[in-house]
């Protein structure tokens, strides 16, 4: 420690003129509000920012020079030699050398700083930042940037001065390293890895900066005089512990992206099929959000890593599925056969340019619709060939939906909160055509079409009217619920029959309708702040859930022969999807939400069984 | 110390040639009895010699009885030199004269030139 | 009592070429060591090694008992160092080295630094780098000892010296031995000013320890021998009649025939005498430094 002072004490002793530098120039930030052209801005102002610049320059000059000229030049000329041969560690002779560096420009920064605070100026961007952070987070990151600048240009310097071939063979390992990190890093947001990729870039520029750290010690403590050896000893450490980083993140980031099903742990959203036991299921895994198409039946799934609306889609019969993947374009299009468990996902030959706005599957799998930069397309998937393509013009805000008919046929709605277009595109014929359209929304919510797309159920603000219109020309066919309601969530059924639960004065209700609207019965549901259909699970047993006011949600099965509701589970709240009708009875229907939505459940409400299928059951 | 010469290239050690030219410098008076000596530390000083040679000259002297050391005081010159037995005496006046002798040959001296030599050296050594 | 400094085995390579090979050597307590070579013999590698600032390639340099290499920081407490080039920091008084020693080592005697500077003539309050050459060597001296080192290693440190200040290099040195009896290894081509402070010679040669002596038995061993040659009827040729002493070096002049033989002796040189056909054969003893130019000299040996 002794050894480690003194020299601190020499170098910063053999520099002090920098003090005199900095009292110098600490009168510029107070004289820089009376130069003219700073844009009227108040003194304080000025000379805060003034100061910091200053400060900034100061700092970081001194960290480049000092880390340039501290050690290396010693080395390679050998005036290190003083050092080491007097009884001083090699960490007093490298870490006594940062030190004073590392005093010098906090020291210096801080000198520039008094006269300005004094009169009266601030850090510019104190009011953004939080006390903590003035005081302890952003002065710890910047010292600790300062320590690695050092340790960096003396890297460099060291590299450079010691003229060997090993100068070359670090250059080429911080090109592969950088190009380690990035196909680590590069691959993590296709993921939805946010957090992940965060705490993989901090977690490596912390161990580089370590490493830089350990690398400079390395090179001082070993070399001694010996510049080559300083340099091997360098390199030694710094790729070793860079490489180690790189294959670390890489290692994290295939963790994080092999997650599988069974990693997934919470905030699960799971859509099903209508037909089948394959469903698209989401939640977190690994620390990223991940999406699994997965057959509750065996097991099988892939992870498509997509974001938003490119998928993945399943089709209506569950027999194939599709999705975009990559986030930087040109996307591939990924589709699997889910009836043939010998077929794995392919990659297609479809390349989707833009930023894919819509992906629908036929029923039966075999055609795609996609729209894409206003360009709406039908592909054949299995002659991966484009049947037809048509500019849809889009006005802004516009959004646009739409399902097949059939295998020739789409059907396109076009909305925006007043206006609802529907069209069609005909792929035989390559022509799309406006077919009818919705008059008189007032500030649409929501809509849902039925699968065949035959009828249209459109909520809009401000009442929150429920109405069924036709799904092909947009007449009015009947209004749904006969008074406003705080929420709504309507569904059609697979029998054609519509299902709406309402909240109302009255308290809860599910309100059942005929498929022209006519109204068939209404059941009053037990108290609770709101209630969502799930799926019909035999004919006419209906699941619906109930969440109290709290977090807490019942599972109910109404009995819409027997009008009667009864409570089937605790802590189940129904997988719901609006543009899909399971089949009565199907897999689907009884798929339900576990406790916190932190598992995925599948249960029959009819003999109340119930299996955990992915995440933490209950 | 005047009349104290060595030659560190000499073949003779030079611890030696110290003995040998403080017991000349002792046998011819030119350091008389009770005299003081330089210490180790300064005649190997001015004969830029190492110190350990001088010490261990000066131990032989002592041993010898030429040369005494009063504690926490100095080295002095032995009050009465003890006489050297005549052999020993005979032998090193033989060996110097063989020496001489071999020296003035390599220079291709006479016999009388040589003689002269050495009796004109006598006459110096009284004087000085 | 442990040796200050022993090298056992060192081997210095540098990519393909060798600095030192193989080379053993061991200074006793109390002893004055000098290191003979060339330039580029190896002097500077070997120096290197034995303070701890390189490491061997094979072997190993011990000080007081401990690897050089490892154990360099508690070592140093126990040296004092002359270095080649004076390396103190240039911006530095005199007096602001002494300081910065005063704080590493537990017994600093800055008041003898001091009056040692004084002694030579330094200013104390120059600049490091703006001394002479000699003065920045007294400089490196005076912090040499400051700490009272029982081993002094002093690389080549009259180099670059006026007399004066060689004088009083040597006066520094032979004070040193007197009063501590430290222990000196020195590298120097100074050989007559190191000449009667010497005990110990070793010899570089190519990277290899070619002699290690005590330096007595050096000199006895050393003779220049100057004869005239002459051809008899017995003696048609000549040369060999050297060979008894061992010639490193032999010079054909005009009068006659000098030789610097290794292998001396008394006896056997009066026999030499009688050879019909040596005329005024003499023997003289030969100061070190022609003894490294016979030994270490690119020419060597007889047949010439």
């Amino acid at each position: 420690m002794k050894g480690f002072f003194a020299i601190t004490r020499r170098e910063i002793a053999e520099r002090r003129l920098l003090f005199a530098a900095a009292a110098f120039t600490s009168l510029i930030p107070l004289i820089a509000p009376f130069v003219p052209g700073n844009g009227g801005a108040s003194a304080v102002d000025v000379r805060g920012w003034t100061a910091l610049l200053i400060s900034f320059a100061f700092a970081a000059g001194i960290s480049i020079g000092l880390g340039g000229t501290m050690c290396a030049p010693s080395i390679a000329s050998r005036r290190i030699g003083f050092d080491f041969a007097r009884p001083v560690s090699g960490i007093a002779i490298w870490g006594g050398r940062m030190a004073a560096a590392m005093l010098l420009a906090v020291a210096t920064a801080t000198i520039v700083w008094i006269p300005a605070r004094l009169a009266g100026a601030t850090l510019p961007w104190k009011d953004f930042l939080t006390e903590r952070e003035v005081s302890l987070t952003w002065p710890l990151l910047a010292l600790g940037a300062l320590v690695v600048v050092f340790c960096l240009l003396h890297a460099v310097t060291l590299a450079l001065r010691s003229r060997s071939a090993l100068t070359g063979l670090d250059a080429v390992l911080a090109v592969a390293a950088w190009l380690g990190v990035s196909a680590a890093l590069s691959r993590l947001p296709l993921f939805m890895a946010a957090v992940p990729f965060q705490r993989a870039a901090v977690g490596f520029a912390i161990a580089a900066g370590a490493a830089l750290v350990a690398a400079g010690y390395a090179s001082v403590a070993h070399g001694r005089t010996d510049i080559r050896a300083a340099h091997r000893a360098l390199s030694l450490v710094l790729w070793t512990a860079i490489g180690a980083g790189v294959i670390g993140v890489n290692a994290y980031a295939s963790w994080v992206m092999s997650a599988k099903p069974a990693d997934l742990e919470r905030d699960f959203w799971a859509s099903p099929a209508s037909a089948g036991t394959w469903i698209q299921v989401e939640g977190w895994a690994r620390g990223a959000r991940a999406t699994f198409l997965y057959d509750t039946a065996t097991e099988r799934f892939a992870r498509t890593p997509t974001i938003d609306w490119r998928g993945p889609v399943i089709s209506a019969n569950g027999s194939r599925a599709a999705w975009i993947q990559a986030n930087g374009g040109p996307f591939p299009l990924w589709t699997w056969r889910l009836d043939d468990p010998k077929v794995e996902p392919a990659r297609t030959r479809l390349l989707l340019d833009g930023y894919g706005s819509l992906m629908e599957l036929s029923a039966d799998g075999s055609r795609l619709a996609t729209m894409e930069a206003g360009l709406l397309s039908i592909h054949d998937l299995a002659s991966e060939k484009v049947l037809v393509s048509a500019r849809l013009p889009t006005r802004e805000r516009q959004s646009v939906r739409g399902l097949f008919i059939d295998n020739d046929r789409f059907r396109i709605f076009r909305t925006d909160e007043k206006t609802f277009d529907i069209l069609e595109l005909d792929a035989p014929s390559r022509t799309l055509r406006s077919i009818g359209r919705i008059e008189g929304l007032n500030g649409l919510r929501f809509f849902v079409a039925d699968p065949t797309g035959g009828r249209i159920i459109a909520v809009d603000e401000p009442n929150r009217r429920t109405r069924l219109f036709d799904g092909r020309s947009g007449a009015f066919l009947a209004t749904l619920g006969d008074a406003p309601a705080d929420s709504r969530w309507p569904r059609f059924l697979s029998g054609s029959r519509i299902a709406v639960t309402e909240r109302s004065d009255a308290g809860l209700r599910l309100r059942l309708y005929g498929p022209d609207g006519a109204a068939l019965t209404t059941i009053p549901l037990p108290p609770g702040r709101s209630a969502v259909t799930g799926g019909e699970v035999a004919p006419g047993q209906l699941a619906v859930g109930i969440g109290d006011e709290g977090t807490h949600y019942k599972a109910w099965l109404v009995d819409f022969e027997a009008h009667s509701v009864r409570k089937v589970a605790d802590e189940l709240w129904p997988v719901r999807s609006l543009w899909t009708s399971p089949d009565i009875g199907s897999p689907a229907t009884k798929l339900f939400y576990g406790p916190g939505q932190r598992s995925l459940v599948h249960f029959d409400p009819l003999t109340g069984k119930r299996r955990v299928l992915l995440g933490t059951g209950p | 110390m005047a009349g104290l010469r060595i030659d560190p290239s000499d073949a003779t050690p030079i611890w030696s040639q110290i003995e040998e030219g403080l017991r000349r410098l002792v046998a011819s008076g030119a350091l008389a009895p009770g005299a003081v000596v330089p210490s180790v530390r300064d005649l190997a000083k001015e004969l830029r010699v190492n110190p350990a040679t001088v010490a261990k000259a000066f131990q032989r002297l002592t041993d010898a009885g030429v040369l005494t050391v009063r504690r926490g005081d100095g080295t002095y010159v032995a009050d009465a030199p003890p006489a050297m037995s005549r052999t020993d005496r005979a032998r090193i006046l033989r060996e110097a004269a063989t020496r001489y002798a071999s020296l003035a040959a390599t220079l291709g001296v006479t016999k009388e030139e040589a003689a002269e030599a050495l009796r004109a050296a006598w006459k110096k050594g009284d004087k000085s | 009592m442990t040796e200050p400094i022993r090298i056992e085995g060192l081997t210095v390579r540098y990519g393909r070429s060798t600095a030192c090979r193989d080379v053993s050597l061991c200074v006793a307590p109390g002893s004055v060591y000098a290191l003979l070579g060339r330039n580029g013999a190896g002097k500077s590698s070997l120096v290197r090694c034995l303070l701890g600032e390189q490491k061997p390639s094979a072997g190993r340099t011990l000080l007081f008992g401990a690897d050089a290499w490892a154990t360099r920081k508690a070592a140093m407490a126990r040296i004092g160092i002359v270095p080649e080039e004076p390396d103190a920091p240039p911006g530095m008084t005199a007096r602001e080295l002494s300081d910065f020693c005063r704080r590493i080592y537990p017994r600093w005697d800055a008041a003898a630094v001091m009056a040692r500077l004084q002694r030579f003539g330094v200013p104390p309050k120059t600049p490091f780098g703006r001394l002479s050459k000699g003065q920045k060597g007294e400089v490196m001296l005076a912090l040499a000892l400051g700490h009272a080192p029982e081993a002094l290693i002093l690389d080549d440190p009259t180099l670059g010296l006026d007399v004066v200040a060689r004088s009083a290099l040597y006066e520094e040195i032979v004070g040193e031995l007197a009063d501590r009896g430290t222990t000196v290894f020195v590298t120097t081509h100074d050989l007559a000013g190191f000449e009667g402070i010497v005990t110990r010679v070793g010899i570089l040669k190519e990277g290899k320890l070619i002699l290690d002596e005590e330096m007595e038995a050096l000199k006895a061993r050393f003779r220049r021998i100057r004869y005239a040659n002459r051809l008899t009827d017995t003696r048609t040729a000549f040369g060999t009649e050297l060979d008894a002493f061992h010639a490193e070096r032999v010079r054909v002049r005009g009068w006659g025939i000098e030789a610097i033989v290794s292998n001396f002796d008394d006896a056997v040189f009066e026999r030499f005498r009688a050879i019909d056909g040596v005329d005024d054969a003499s023997a003289e003893a030969v100061p070190l430094e022609e003894i490294f130019l016979a030994v270490a000299g690119e020419e060597k040996g007889a047949g010439q």
